[in-house]
């Protein structure tokens, strides 16, 4: 109980604060941090262009610049948007040879601007969002998937047959979805929580 | 009946209008539907959630969670050699608040008004503290108690659990036996199902561990 208690503590940690354990030589702080954003840096690496086995080397090198730079971070509480542009960055410069093969065949290699404000909030958005969509119950997370998140856009008859109800069923279950939903944004400061 | 806004495919129409589609029936329509403007908010969000990620945030493979996990040991053997047991420590500046018992009805039974129904097998406990008070009213029946409880804070936050651990035992301790908790409502309610014997009941708030001794029943 009393582990479950220090972990859950940890879990509730503040970048700011899990940094300073990190620098304490705290493996359980270190392990928060990495569970808290490994999600984020490989889907970037990933969304990127890079294949899986590059945008893992993209994480394992985005993590070792962290644990090298502990001391000198700058601004701690925008630890998210700092490692946001590190993985931008380190993205670009692991493709940056298949971009130059590609650049051989014809292909002109665009520079995504890695440092660019906008990906940085829309990566920030993003985590949030995911955050409020993994609170959902099951039910409305597979259901929102499907309405909104699936490239193969399945049909009502599938969509109800996979949740186990009634097509009739759907659009109540996605209203109420969609308030839970707006809700846990609220929660996590993304939307406005008084309308 | 169903309302436009609960209709199958009703979703369709909306997402549209997250795309841009500008329906002039809908639009109408969705100026004087309060759901269906709190369905587009969300919906724009998780539009921008898809032009973002593709759709899904990506799963790390274990093996790479793992390996990252270890790079501390790895790149950073400095940090771990002046290590502090950031945990323990922060274990040990949990701090322990011990409850004062203001009442007990049944050790002052000419505390008359205290007692509820009349039936002489109901206690009232009263316990204050300077972060959360407890009140606690303990009905017997068979070898059992039910006990019924409230914490009393200014806000009560979510997802608090209160334990009962037996009086021989560290409140704190890993592995309790015996223990029996539950959770606490937002209204700072309870109920559960106690034993005969000595009992101290234990929430954890914030860094702070409440202690309530004396819960002898």
């Amino acid at each position: 109980m009393q582990r479950h208690r220090e972990a859950d503590i940890t879990d509730q940690l503040d970048d700011a604060a899990l940094l300073r354990a990190c620098l304490a030589g705290d493996q359980d702080a270190w392990t928060t941090l990495v569970n808290r954003y490994t999600r984020l840096v490989y889907s970037i690496a990933l969304k990127s262009g890079l294949n899986e086995h590059d945008a893992g080397d993209v994480v394992q090198n985005v993590f070792t610049i962290v644990l090298r730079r502990l001391e000198s971070l700058q601004q701690p509480d925008r630890f998210s948007a700092w490692l946001i542009t590190t993985t931008h960055r380190e993205s670009w410069r692991i493709g940056k040879p298949r971009r130059e093969h590609l650049s051989d065949d014809g292909v002109e290699p665009v520079d995504p601007d890695p440092t660019a404000e906008s990906l940085v909030v829309e990566w920030e958005h993003a985590a949030l969002t995911h955050q409020a969509l993994e609170q959902l119950g099951d039910r409305c997370r597979r259901l929102l998937d499907l309405l909104f998140l699936h490239d193969a856009e399945p049909g009502y008859e599938v969509i109800a047959a996979e949740l186990g109800i009634a097509v009739g069923s759907i659009g109540p279950i996605r209203g109420r979805c969609l308030k839970q939903l707006k809700g846990h944004l609220a929660e996590l400061g993304v939307v406005d929580s008084q309308r | 009946m169903t309302s436009l806004h609960d209709e199958p495919h009703f979703e369709t129409k909306l997402w549209d209008v997250v795309q841009g589609g500008r329906d002039s029936d809908l639009m109408q329509h969705i100026s004087t539907c309060d759901d269906c403007q709190e369905d587009l908010e969300a919906l724009r969000e998780v539009a921008q959630y898809r032009a973002t990620t593709g759709g899904v945030m990506a799963e790390v493979p274990p093996s790479l969670a793992s390996r990252v996990a270890g790079l501390m040991a790895l790149v950073r053997p400095d940090l771990m050699a002046r290590r502090e047991p950031f945990a323990e420590g922060l274990a040990a500046r949990i701090r322990r608040i011990t409850a004062e018992l203001l009442l007990d009805s049944g050790l002052t039974p000419q505390v008359a008004g205290l007692r509820s129904g009349g039936n002489g097998r109901t206690r009232q406990l009263a316990f204050v503290s300077e972060v959360a008070d407890l009140d606690l009213e303990v009905s017997q029946f068979d070898d059992a108690y039910s006990v019924a409880g409230q914490l009393g804070m200014d806000t009560v936050p979510p997802n608090l659990q209160i334990r009962f651990v037996p009086a021989d035992q560290d409140p704190l301790a890993d592995d309790v036996a015996g223990l029996v908790q539950t959770a606490i409502s937002t209204g700072g309610y309870f109920e559960l199902t106690l034993m005969a014997g000595e009992w101290v009941a234990a929430v954890d708030i914030d860094e702070a561990v409440v202690l309530f001794p004396g819960v002898r029943l």
